[in-house]
């Protein structure tokens, strides 16, 4: 169960798929976090709920930065894993302006995996640069390699109440 | 008599064979038994690089994989209404943990499949 009550655009959404990719991804990111991705939410005008994200062409039907459907992504996603962070300045929805033209511009996949290259994205390293470009904050202290930890950072990010063990916490 | 049996049997046995929970069964069996030519075989072409990536990131591991006993337990199917595609959720027992080394006691899996003529298809790539 998930409630979208408390949800804006630009919060970001973490989860942990199945299957032995993300199995793979978990054992080589070595995290606090047992989480294999991430993405940005888009509220839509409807109430409707989108993710932007960004997935390799090696695992995905498009490469590099994409949108989905809330449900299209939960579907994909072990429910106990998944949670939702703001960034604690994103009070204006700068990052999911940032998020979309990334989108718009098709922004490629970043197979080498060096988040200081803002010319192509890995998943986690989508957000941190939104952010980075809206608001002139480098939460990742100039890391190339990019953890999910990133966003349990308390001063930059606060959770958001989500799936419905954690609402209850 | 017989005659009129035997297409009856191969098309019985056919169908047993192809239906979403079995190519699922087979698929999740090969890919964590590091049969990863088996998975390809029963995978959509788009998703063969999916695999490829499995291959390449478990490579450490594929002696300990070969060796391990996996069971998978389907747990509930969902069939889409024009009947060309499947998700097949299910319980792998006895994989090797590749995080953490030795078995793992169960794995939820979720498995996508599609039906490209007549024929049922795991689409491993991620949404």
């Amino acid at each position: 169960m998930y409630s979208t009550d408390s949800l804006q655009s630009g919060d970001i959404i973490l989860r942990r798929s199945y299957g032995l990719i993300s199995d793979i991804i978990v054992m080589n990111l070595n995290d606090t976090l047992d989480v294999s991705h991430c993405g940005i939410i888009i509220k839509e005008p409807d109430n409707g709920y989108k993710v932007i994200h960004a997935l390799s062409k090696k695992v995905s039907d498009v490469d590099g930065v994409q949108i989905c459907g809330l449900e299209q992504f939960m579907a994909d996603s072990k429910i106990e894993t998944v949670r939702v962070f703001r960034f604690r300045s994103d009070t204006q929805g700068k990052i999911a302006v940032q998020a979309l033209r990334y989108l718009k511009q098709k922004t490629p996949f970043d197979e080498t995996f060096d988040a200081t290259d803002s010319t192509a994205f890995y998943c986690s390293e989508l957000p941190v640069q939104s952010i980075r470009n809206a608001y002139k904050v480098d939460v990742s202290y100039g890391a190339k390699k990019l953890k999910f930890s990133v966003f349990l950072q308390p001063d930059f990010f606060r959770e958001i109440p989500f799936v419905s063990n954690h609402l209850s916490e | 008599m017989l005659f009129l049996f035997l297409p009856l049997l191969a098309f019985a046995s056919c169908s047993e064979g192809n239906n979403p929970e079995k190519v699922a069964e087979k698929f999740n069996k090969a890919l964590y038994t590091a049969d990863f030519e088996g998975a390809k075989a029963l995978c959509t072409d788009e998703s063969k690089q999916a695999v490829d990536f499995v291959t390449a990131f478990a490579s450490q591991k594929v002696d300990e994989m070969k060796k391990a006993n996996v069971k998978f337990e389907v747990t509930n199917v969902t069939l889409a209404e024009d009947g060309n595609s499947a998700v097949v959720e299910a319980v792998v027992l006895g994989s090797i943990d590749l995080e953490k080394g030795g078995v793992k006691d169960s794995v939820d899996t979720k498995t996508n499949l599609v039906k490209i003529q007549d024929k049922w298809l795991v689409d491993f790539r991620l949404k």
